[in-house]
């Protein structure tokens, strides 16, 4: 009886093991993408700062954001403008346009599903 | 008058023709598919409260179509650059990090709704692509863009 019970506590022990390296074993579970925004920004990817529900954490995030870019001052403070040469500072931050391509404007209302995908998809 | 029995090669021809005629045709095909998948967009309002990149309820509202749309087997292998755009109020700066919070937020949004992450790209261009580049602070530059990009595109 006793050697029974210690048997089975010995075959728990090496399943949950087993279930342990597995999991250390695993893939890394995916990061948010704000959380990789932030993470890049120096700021720790807090529940808070990632959902942006907390105006506190909300504004530090976006400071250290906005810190963070390659732009130089005068053109990150530039107020209800834009910079003379737009296509300059999307060059600097890296910023991939898709000039030229089609696009369907489907703003001001709430498009079906049917509607993006025809818009999107080869003709 | 009186037929000939046909010839057993021109037979084998014949039948073999429109297997011929499919091989030939199939690059030509395949060719034209590709040249038909071009990057594509769509333009969309996605509401935001001011100074902040959480999804509003009636934002999701928006987006749930959005995500049903990017997993049709359609668009199967396409990549998606989900770009936030803002207007020119305020500091340049605040609104580019706002811009690339928020559509950091969708493509959050898209990716709890199955589509898979690795596919979409998420970027922020304040208000640097107005719509309206005669007044970039008007409310139609605060959208949403996104392409669709083809294999290879």
């Amino acid at each position: 009886m006793a050697l029974g019970s210690f048997a089975l506590v010995a075959m728990i022990a090496a399943a949950t093991g087993e279930a342990r390296a597995q999991a250390a074993r695993a893939e890394p579970a995916e990061e948010s993408a704000v959380a990789a925004v932030l993470r890049r920004a120096g700021v720790a990817p807090t529940r808070a700062a990632v959902e942006g529900r907390d105006p506190k954490a909300r504004a530090e995030a976006l400071d250290a954001l906005e810190r963070s870019y390659p732009l130089p001052r005068t053109v990150l403070d530039l107020e209800n403008r834009l910079p003379p040469d737009p296509n300059r500072v999307m060059d600097q931050l890296g910023l991939v346009r898709r000039l030229g391509a089609p696009v369907t404007d489907l703003s001001g209302s709430i498009p079906t599903a049917r509607q993006i995908t025809d818009a999107l998809a080869p003709r | 008058m009186r037929l000939r029995p046909a010839d057993p090669r021109r037979r084998a021809l014949l039948i073999g023709a429109p297997a011929l005629l499919a091989a030939c045709q199939a690059p030509n095909e395949q060719a034209a598919r590709i040249a038909q998948m071009t990057t594509r967009g769509v333009v969309l309002t996605v509401n935001f409260d001011l100074n902040s990149y959480a999804i509003r309820p009636d934002a999701a509202e928006a987006l749930e179509p959005l995500a049903e749309a990017l997993r049709d087997p359609v668009l199967e292998g396409f990549t998606f650059d989900i770009n936030g755009h803002t207007d020119a109020t305020g500091r340049l700066g605040r609104n580019m990090a706002l811009s690339e919070l928020r559509a950091a937020s969708v493509v959050d949004f898209l990716a709890a709704r199955g589509v898979p992450r690795t596919r979409m790209r998420a970027q922020g261009f304040g208000p640097l692509q107005p719509l309206t580049p005669a007044n970039p602070r008007a409310a139609i530059n605060r959208r949403v863009e996104v392409f669709a990009v083809p294999p290879g595109g």
